[in-house]
């Protein structure tokens, strides 16, 4: 059984960012998996959704199960990160200080998705960058 | 279980005003009626407000239930501080309780600053952040859409609850009669504490053995000096949105009320979003039980009332100390575990929820997915579920139809 579905993003969205987690959060509930569990996922694809607001040109999330797995997709047009290694450091940040001072942009995206999620893998270019989280359905 | 709110049908004309408000997605329109989906629906009222059919029925107790007692005790809400902007007002109060049959008024506001006491020492024992537990709402909400969030919530009972227990002690030894000759009602600010008491939400059963709604007991204020009342200064405060966070450490109280603010702050709580707040008061109605549906005081002069009254009361510590020792600590919580509910479940089996997940996505691409609500669900999606599961069917999309004839 596999389910599919996907949402756009835009860039400096901030009014409805979030949404698309929600969307996702709703989504979870519905097929009963365990709280916890949802959480971890929801964590993630939040943090995944605002970098897309902030840091790109926009983008989309993607939610696939396929078999036991769950997997969520971020794709984006651009820029790239130009030091994923930097990216990935807790408290590293690029965010301009308008974004920090509406509360985002405190460096933890990445380190929270990788933290939440049983599998991440990461690609980068100057023309998009996909960021790939799969868990094992509990 | 029968609800305990139900439509009149003679009044209901299915205008959908009630279910775009509801923020649970807990009513549908069949048949030209709303309809309450018991189960998702989390005491807010704000579909009896928004009722301009009054429509919503609302059950609650008899009159005659009190001859059943040697004693009758009714337990003032919170709320009538909304009311009362001093001691001549709130003595009125008591007379037209005293009026109705009641023998004693129990005033909560010594319990509550004793309880905010508990809270304030209850949340230094470790760094989450807890919300308070005082609006059944709240706790509902929670157990839908967050139930992670099931292990922050206060343990602490609902104040009338355990001012029930204490009036029942304190009254029996004063009248020396059993407790269970006293009759312990209250009178309900809200849709939420009606409910709670009516199902015992976080207890097997009640203290409170009756209910009655505030704007069926009062309706309009009046003044007496002949009664002698005593409030707890800063307890009153607790009526109102905001009462926790003026009494205590503001740098660690985040307060808000309104169902939708509500959902916003424990959607930052669960993201873990919300740093360095220690305590989340949070109250469904706008103003907190000074603007509980049932009130009959504008929640903003409500709120006003209460910061008058606060002023010109003295602080009286032997008050709120009568209230300090009659139970032990165990009795101020909850006694049964707040669970984890899910109405929302598609399915039992997860393959099977992915097979009905699968033909909604199919079913709402077919649909206009502008959200009219006008077949009678609160949104395309909302139909696209409700299809799948047999309550409706695609020709109840007006939209849709008018398509077909053209």
């Amino acid at each position: 059984m596999n389910i599919d579905f996907e949402i756009n993003i835009y860039h400096e969205d901030y009014h409805n960012a979030g949404s698309a987690s929600s969307e996702i959060k709703k989504y979870l509930t519905q097929l009963g998996l365990n709280p916890k569990f949802i959480r971890k996922i929801v964590i993630s694809s939040y943090e995944a959704e605002m970098n897309i607001v902030i840091h790109s040109l926009g983008g989309k999330l993607k939610l696939d199960i396929i078999g036991n797995h769950i997997i969520l997709t971020s794709i984006d047009k651009g820029p790239g990160i130009r030091d994923i290694k930097m990216a990935l450091t807790e408290g590293f940040s690029t965010a301009s200080k308008k974004v920090r001072e509406m509360g985002f942009g405190a460096g933890m995206g990445l380190p929270n998705m990788k933290k939440n999620s049983d599998k991440f893998e990461i690609k980068s270019s100057p023309k998009g960058t996909i960021v790939r989280l799969s868990w094992v359905i509990e | 279980m029968k609800h305990l709110v139900d439509i009149h049908v003679d009044r209901c004309i299915g205008c959908t005003r009630c279910m775009r408000v509801c923020p649970t997605e807990a009513i549908r329109i069949k048949n030209e009626k709303a309809l309450l989906i018991k189960e998702r629906c989390i005491f807010c009222g704000n579909c009896i407000l928004n009722c301009h059919k009054s429509a919503y029925k609302v059950y609650s107790d008899s009159f005659a239930n009190l001859n059943k007692h040697k004693v009758n005790v009714v337990i003032l809400p919170s709320a009538i501080y909304g009311m009362t902007k001093n001691m001549k007002e709130l003595g009125g109060i008591y007379q037209i309780l005293y009026d109705y049959g009641f023998d004693e008024v129990f005033d909560l506001s010594g319990v509550v600053e004793l309880l905010s006491q508990k809270i304030t020492e209850y949340i230094k024992q470790s760094d989450k952040t807890y919300i308070l537990s005082q609006c059944p709402t709240v706790i509902r909400l929670i157990q839908l859409k967050y139930p992670s969030l099931l292990s922050n919530l206060l343990p602490f009972d609902f104040p009338y609850e355990i001012g029930a227990k204490i009036a029942r002690k304190k009254l029996s030894q004063k009248y020396q009669i059993k407790e269970e000759d006293i009759g312990i009602s209250y009178i309900s600010e809200c849709l939420s504490n009606f409910i709670a008491i009516k199902e015992g939400l976080g207890k097997k059963k009640s203290n409170v053995d009756y209910v009655f709604l505030f704007n069926d007991l009062f309706r309009n204020s009046i003044d007496s000096d002949q009664i002698n009342t005593s409030v707890a200064k800063n307890g009153i405060q607790f009526s109102k949105a905001g009462g926790f966070e003026y009494l205590s450490n503001k740098n660690e109280v985040l307060s808000v009320d309104g169902v939708k603010e509500l959902d916003e702050i424990l959607e930052r709580i669960y993201l873990n979003r919300l740093d360095n707040v220690k305590l989340v008061e949070a109250y469904s109605c706008i103003g907190g039980c000074v603007g509980g549906n049932f009130t009959i005081e504008n929640t903003f002069v409500a709120k006003w009332k209460v910061n008058q009254f606060h002023q010109t009361i003295d602080e009286s510590i032997e008050y709120v100390n009568q209230f300090r020792h009659v139970l032990n600590s165990r009795d101020w919580m909850f006694t049964s575990e707040v669970e984890a509910l899910s109405p929302y479940k598609l399915s039992e089996n997860i393959n099977q929820s992915i097979v009905k997940m699968n033909q909604i996505n199919q079913i709402l691409k077919q649909l206009p997915n502008i959200d009219c609500c006008a077949c009678g669900s609160p949104s395309c999606r909302a139909l696209a579920e409700d299809v799948v599961n047999h309550e409706k069917t695609l020709d109840d999309c007006y939209i849709l139809k008018r398509g077909d004839e053209t």
